[in-house]
């Protein structure tokens, strides 16, 4: 399986592949991208088992993707980390087809509980 | 409208939850307050901002605790060295998160906010246009940070 993290933030993506290992995927592969864009042109090309993305990115943020990827058609199963976490950006996320929302500081035991249903 | 300790107190809480969470310390220690805004040989802020309240919350640190932060953010060992660019950046993504957490926490109390992206500052910031400054030092075990809220005119 294949996980793709897509962070603004090296920092931040160096901490979610931490928490993945300490969550017990570590035997997953993961790939970065640090923005929307790019996120998108791997996504197209590698086809992700999935996508844990930022909210707040520049050039493309992790809304503004997966509302590009709804429309080209391309699926992708995709759940938000970010540091955002009120009721009305979740309820964005949802309606635009989020698995998840996780809201940062990340924990390995948070992050277990999302994709535990999704991964195993 | 909430009050500059009503501010403090909730970028405290948000300090407190990443400082055990992400960096591995105890909640932090305040050592004081002020309001004075210090140089800042490494400094990183983000905005929140909504359609009456314009806040940056802010943290500055020396060249030795950005160091130590970043080596506890990523579980690095106590030699390991980092360039400018991954100092600034853990700086960056610790400032987001203390944003965030201040907006959640917030959620019921105030208007709705959004949180921008964060910029780094390296030496003085000039304040003219704000109207109040709130700077407290925090001890997060032997590393003191100081974390900076400034409100602007019609967020005060």
């Amino acid at each position: 399986m294949s996980i793709l993290i897509v962070d603004d933030s090296k920092a931040a993506r160096m901490i979610l592949k931490r928490a993945l290992n300490q969550a017990g995927y570590g035997s997953h592969k993961a790939e970065e991208a640090g923005n929307g864009a790019e996120a998108l042109a791997k996504i197209a090309e590698t086809q992700p088992d999935l996508v844990l993305c930022d909210w707040n990115m520049p050039e493309m943020s992790g809304i503004e993707l997966l509302e590009k990827l709804n429309a080209d058609g391309l699926k992708a199963r995709l759940g938000f980390v970010t540091s955002e976490g009120t009721e009305d950006v979740r309820q964005r996320a949802r309606e635009a087809g989020a698995l998840f929302f996780l809201s940062k500081p990340v924990t390995p035991e948070g992050l277990q509980e999302k994709l535990a249903p999704l991964l195993g | 409208m909430l009050s500059r300790e009503e501010w403090r107190k909730v970028v405290l809480a948000a300090a407190d939850d990443l400082a055990v969470t992400t960096l591995g310390y105890e909640p932090g220690q305040v050592v004081s307050n002020g309001s004075v805004l210090p140089e800042m040989p490494f400094g990183s802020f983000v905005a929140l901002t909504g359609e009456t309240i314009s806040v940056q919350i802010g943290i500055a640190v020396t060249r030795p605790a950005c160091l130590q932060l970043a080596r506890a953010m990523l579980c690095m060992e106590a030699d390991e060295e980092l360039g400018e660019e991954d100092l600034t950046d853990v700086l960056g993504e610790m400032v987001n998160v203390l944003a965030g957490g201040a907006k959640s926490r917030l959620a019921d109390r105030v208007e709705p906010m959004r949180i921008g992206l964060p910029i780094v500052v390296h030496g003085f910031v000039d304040v003219t246009k704000v109207a109040e400054v709130d700077v407290t030092i925090v001890r997060w075990g032997a590393v003191e940070a100081q974390l900076i809220l400034l409100r602007n005119e019609h967020g005060v």
